[in-house]
């Protein structure tokens, strides 16, 4: 049987190509313990999470525009 | 460039990256996929529900990635694995799954799929740890089982009466193994196990008959 850990890796892998990065980070976090020495899983897990930084950040902007009537 | 500007091109970077990894990778991903789905067919034949309409689909939509040795070493491991889990489970008196048992034998006779986790044969000064492993293994795929029934909501009689049920039909002796120890356990608790005992012993007499005539 595969691990919990093997399972979440393919749930991120196809939440990725399902442009869910939501789901794909949070999946990647439950890999994580077993697959964190990996090369390819760290970039992937780490990218992950910069882009939903940087989308919370553009939502961020984008509210305090419309707030303050800029654009 | 406000932030902004600049926050909109590297989301954008981002976003490209995933897409070709997705488009690079997307037989890793397929592979993945099937071995995902593999493993479901795995976990329901341990619960002991019928597999062999879904794993023969199975068989048919990846007969080309393994037969073609498309199978990467990690996957190459994983099927074998899962199919020899799921091997052990088949009701030996099932014309179906005896033909599905052929497949899975040619597959891994002609090298196509990995070998078990435990090796079964080895020289006899190594038997006693080789056992000790067998005997953890069979532990741990109990306690899967029954975490699975557990999860269910299921009562452990139930559970005794399903376990039972696939000690019946099932050639893997782990069965045979739980039953007697949910036996055991409810007997210190106070249960009346009588019939289940009864039942047991019914299984282990027929089992050995059809051993014999093997």
């Amino acid at each position: 049987m595969l691990t919990k850990e093997e399972k979440a890796y393919y749930q991120a892998i196809k939440a990725l190509k399902e442009k869910n990065y939501t789901a794909a980070s949070g999946f990647f976090r439950i890999a994580e313990k077993q697959f964190a020495d990996r090369e390819d899983f760290r970039i992937l897990c780490e990218t992950a999470g910069l882009l939903l930084a940087v989308k919370d950040e553009i939502y961020n902007l984008e509210n305090e525009e419309i707030e303050t009537g800029v654009g | 460039m406000n932030r902004l500007d600049e926050l909109k091109k590297l989301e954008s970077v981002l976003e490209n990256f995933f897409e070709r990894f997705a488009e690079q990778e997307s037989e890793r991903i397929e592979t993945l996929g099937s071995i995902d789905s593999l493993d479901e067919i795995a976990r329901d034949s341990l619960k002991g529900r019928h597999i062999n309409n879904r794993l023969s689909n199975w068989i048919v939509q990846n007969r080309t990635l393994i037969e073609n040795k498309r199978l990467g070493k990690s996957a190459f491991s994983a099927v074998g694995n899962l199919l020899s889990e799921i091997r052990t489970g088949f009701d030996e008196t099932d014309p179906e799954a005896q033909k599905l048992a052929r497949e899975i034998d040619n597959w891994r006779r002609d090298g196509l799929i990995g070998g078990r986790k435990l090796v079964l044969t080895r020289g006899p000064e190594i038997r006693q740890p080789e056992m000790a492993g067998e005997y953890l293994e069979t532990l741990r795929k109990e306690a899967e089982l029954l975490g699975f029934y557990i999860e269910e909501g299921r009562h452990i009689l139930s559970i005794l009466d399903d376990v039972l049920k696939s000690a019946a039909v099932k050639i893997d002796q782990m069965y045979f193994h739980l039953a007697a120890s949910i036996i055991f356990y409810l007997k210190t608790a106070g249960y009346k196990t009588e019939p289940y005992v009864r039942r047991l012993k019914e299984l282990e007499q027929r089992k050995i008959g059809v051993t014999d005539a093997d």
